[in-house]
């Protein structure tokens, strides 16, 4: 009961940031009522999807301060498990979504014992190792469509389907990802408040003193690694239903990886809003830069480039992020 | 067994170049304890450059490797001092995602000037001329050639980090930075000379590696990638360490080729069906993580 | 029964020998003092009693249980809790969330571990600056969270890592009371490393002295001072030879 309780209670925040994110939550559930482009749809949603990858990664990654690089192999076991599913043995979305973070956590539990050996960069490359022999796997696996990868044809079925997910109109897919979207926060505010929470934010400061103070360190790392899994094998597998094509290279690729940490990192890593803004700048700057720029003759790279030196300029000058800024100034106005 | 030998070979040879492209990194790694993900792209610049070198200049490609130090020399210099100086203020994961925009930024930037087709070397002294070498084993003899420069290379900044004063310098800054700054060295000048050797020697990789390869912008990672697992095999900051980790993950690229042996040898036929060429790369991160978790000092390390 | 004892407990470090042979005991309730040179293994030692270094030899028992091999957040949850002597606290943890970790040890609900943790703070005259980052204090302040951390987890044995050190003479008399508070009134046994020779010779009931890695003296503070190989250790042979003891350089 009290873990609900926690998860409701925003108190600790200040007045304003409640009424910011109010408003902004109000904004998202109006949206689609006002005229918008489907450019404009797509790209909420992507920014809602990212939202959740980066609240997964923000647990370990933020919270635990273990930069994990590998989050793209949970995007495709979801993912692939959620496609498969559906087209070989047609079990719906809301079946195969829990099977597929079953086997993220299963996946997740195998690697995260060794993994957790390490530290530091040691940690942050071997993630990558992992991810990128999962997705090599999958690339010569011809159970899950190999390199070509999966195919949902949605004419089999009859949108809108809400067991399987299968909609015409973007609207649906959005209103069901803003509704995980909000579960996700509540989660988020349960859990940094959690025993766990705090256990990881002790080892995040100093790994020798949470031992002393009776943390298993390693498990409490294996464990919310679990966690983040859980989150991103979910929203991997509503991928598969809303894009209906999945293949290793876009679902597994280090650049997704790579975009999740990024983001919360942007937004500042270890607070509850942070991955959020980080989504909020990143996700449309990138489809919008590549819609104005990407598209042009002779440009072929040039959004890449823009979006490269915008990961340079903050990762040297503002690498605790927008919300590490926030934060300076409020300590600085108390003081 | 002539492919048992062959690939044994072929393995070594590619094993060398590979030690020389990992040099780098590991002595970036060991002076400054920092991940440099831009590593691959350091080495595709290389590769671009000995290509043009050599078709605009009309000279042989082998020629081309001191140009190559150069370019990669003063790139190492000048992405050190524009940008990764200000990344060692930041905690961990920006220095980490800050190489990764510096990769994402040269790969791009590589995109949008030379596009993304495949390109490679059609003339040159060696190229298209083979060795036999008896058994039946035919040597390719740009990978000869190649592997042979690759490790004079490796000498002589070995050397050069062993007799010379800088270079001692150097070797004391990766063995214990705090020290050899309360003993005068200047670190900052240390980081930048790390840099430009890292550059320099990746490009002259990079300028050997395109007599038998063809470059295309994405090519970096792959490297990159082989390069931490030759860093983490020979132990991170280990000069030697990388020469012989460079041969052995050689030996793991030219898995298939021991496979196809074994599966002739024992005529097991569960074998064929598994396709060893597409895993060619696998078994390299697969070696990395399995390094890391069971010896994470390496087999030669002296530094985590 | 002694409540804790440690046999022979040898530590190497590569070729390096920084614990050998120690063997002491304590009683429950009792308050002991561990002194000794820098780089004597005063650190060492606790690093080997709470779990944090596998010891090379030796056995350690603690509360009838023997503790030896157990992981430190084992030792941990048995009841034996510790400071650390240089702890740069560089997380975004306020000083109440640093007490709080240590009150999760015990309870999974957060209100209740919020209730204990402000307790303790009230009970160690620092709840004032429950809010601040522990970056942001002073260090007797820093110190005091310390101290307050590790018990909040409930400890029966609490061993403390010099939390005396750089603290004004004003200071190191609060941080004494504090530590008698703590070992009276909450009833929690305490070992402690000290350098500042007031407040050890003070409080302690009994003193054990390391030097180079061995246990070279061990009784009441009134005979240590005397001891003529603790003041050898301390103040050098040749300063020894020329003006006898430590009591007469007093004078």
């Amino acid at each position: 009961m009290e873990a609900v309780r926690n998860a409701l209670d925003f108190s600790d925040f200040p007045r304003l940031d409640l009424i910011v994110a109010g408003s902004v939550g109000i904004a998202f559930i109006i949206f689609p009522l006002f005229p918008h482009s489907s450019f404009a749809m797509s790209t909420m949603i992507q920014f809602l999807m990212f939202s959740l990858y980066g609240m997964g990664w923000n647990t370990i990654g933020g919270y635990g301060g273990q930069v994990d690089l590998g989050k793209a192999q949970y995007v495709g076991i979801g993912a692939y498990t959620t496609a498969v599913m559906l087209i070989l043995w047609d079990v719906p979305f809301w079946v195969s979504m829990p099977i597929g973070m079953f086997f993220s956590v299963v996946w997740s539990f195998i690697i995260g014992y060794p993994l957790f050996r390490l530290k530091g960069h040691y940690f942050a490359i071997a993630t990558i190792a992992t991810s990128l022999v999962l997705k090599d796997i999958f690339e010569v696996w011809d159970f899950v469509g190999a390199a070509r990868g999966l195919e949902i044809s949605p004419i089999k079925y009859h949108p809108p389907d809400f067991l399987r997910l299968i909609f015409k109109e973007d609207v649906y897919y959005f209103y069901v990802i803003l509704g995980f979207f909000f579960i996700g926060i509540l989660y988020m505010n349960w859990f940094r408040k959690s025993r766990l929470g705090f256990q990881l934010r002790s080892i995040k400061d100093n790994e020798d003193v949470a031992r002393s103070l009776g943390i298993n360190v390693h498990w409490a790392k294996v464990k919310t690694y679990a966690i983040a899994t859980a989150f991103v094998s979910m929203v991997g597998s509503f991928h598969a239903c809303y894009i209906k094509s999945i293949e290793p290279e876009d679902t597994m690729s280090l650049d997704i990886s790579i975009l999740i940490a990024l983001m919360a990192m942007l937004g500042g890593a270890g607070s509850l809003w942070g991955p959020i803004i980080g989504a909020g700048i990143l996700i449309p700057l990138k489809s919008y830069l590549k819609e104005w720029l990407g598209a042009q003759a002779g440009m072929v790279g040039i959004d890449l480039i823009l979006y490269a030196l915008i990961i340079m300029v903050i990762s040297a000058f503002e690498p605790r992020g927008v919300w590490g800024i926030v934060e300076k100034i409020r300590r600085r106005k108390r003081s | 067994m002539d492919i048992l030998v062959g690939s044994l070979f072929a393995g070594l040879l590619i094993g060398m170049v590979l030690a020389l492209v990992a040099l780098g990194l590991t002595i970036i790694w060991g002076v400054m304890d920092i991940v440099n993900f831009a590593h691959g792209e350091f080495l595709m610049i290389g590769m671009y450059t000995g290509l043009l070198t050599a078709q605009g200049l009309g000279i042989d490609p082998l020629f081309t490797l001191p140009v190559a130090g150069v370019v990669g020399f003063l790139l190492g210099i000048i992405c050190y001092f524009g940008f990764v100086k200000f990344l060692l203020r930041g905690p961990m994961v920006a220095q980490l995602l800050g190489t990764f925009g510096l990769m994402l930024f040269l790969r791009n930037l590589a995109l949008l000037i030379f596009g993304s087709e495949d390109r490679a070397l059609h003339h040159g002294i060696l190229v298209g001329k083979s060795f036999d070498i008896g058994m039946g084993i035919i040597v390719p003899a740009t990978k000869l050639a190649c592997a042979g420069l690759s490790v004079a290379a490796f000498v002589a900044v070995w050397l050069m980090m062993h007799r010379t004063k800088m270079g001692k310098a150097l070797t004391a800054t990766s063995l214990n930075a705090q020290g050899a700054r309360y003993m005068g060295i200047p670190t900052e000048r240390m980081n930048a000379l790390a840099w430009g050797i890292g550059g320099a020697t990746v490009t002259i990789a990079g300028a050997l590696i395109v007599n038998f390869w063809s470059v295309n912008p994405f090519i970096g990672l792959l490297f990159t990638m082989i390069a931490f697992a030759i860093v983490a095999l020979g132990g991170f900051g280990s000069v030697p360490g990388a020469f012989f980790a460079g041969l052995v993950v050689g030996m793991i690229t030219e898995l298939p080729g021991f496979w196809d042996f074994f599966t002739y040898t024992f005529e097991a036929d569960w074998m064929v069906d598994i396709p060893m060429t597409s895993f060619k790369y696998m078994w390299v991160y697969v070696a990395y993580f399995a390094i890391m978790v069971l010896r994470p000092r390496g087999l030669f390390g002296w530094k985590q | 029964m002694a409540f804790l004892e440690v046999h022979n407990l040898t530590k190497d470090f590569g070729g390096l020998r920084a614990n050998s042979n120690i063997t002491f005991s304590m009683k429950r309730g009792e308050l002991i003092g561990l002194i000794g040179p820098n780089g004597a293994g005063k650190t060492t030692l606790f690093n080997c009693i709470s779990g944090l270094h596998p010891v090379t030899s030796g056995q350690i028992i603690f509360d009838a249980e023997e503790i030896t091999k157990l992981k430190a957040h084992e030792v941990a949850q048995r009841g034996l809790a510790r400071t650390f002597q240089v702890y740069v606290a560089a997380g975004d943890l306020t000083v109440i969330e640093n007490v709080m970790v240590g009150c999760f040890m015990r309870t999974h609900l957060r209100s209740r571990a919020k209730a204990h943790a402000s307790e303790i703070l009230k009970d160690l005259s620092i709840d004032d600056t429950a809010d601040y980052l522990v970056s942001e204090l002073p260090v007797a302040a820093q110190k005091r969270v310390t101290m307050a951390t590790a018990i909040a987890s409930d400890p029966k044995l609490l061993l403390l890592d010099e939390v005396a050190a750089g603290l004004n003479p004003n200071e190191i008399d609060e941080i004494m009371a504090s530590i008698e508070h703590v070992h009276e009134d909450m009833g929690i046994t305490v070992m402690l490393i000290e350098h500042v020779m007031e407040l050890v010779m003070k409080i302690s009931h009994r003193i054990i002295v390391l030097d180079y890695g061995e246990k070279i003296a061990e009784g009441d503070p009134e005979t240590i001072s005397k001891d003529p190989r603790v003041i050898k250790a301390y103040l050098g042979e040749r300063y020894v030879r020329e003006h006898g003891g430590m009591e007469e350089s007093k004078e």
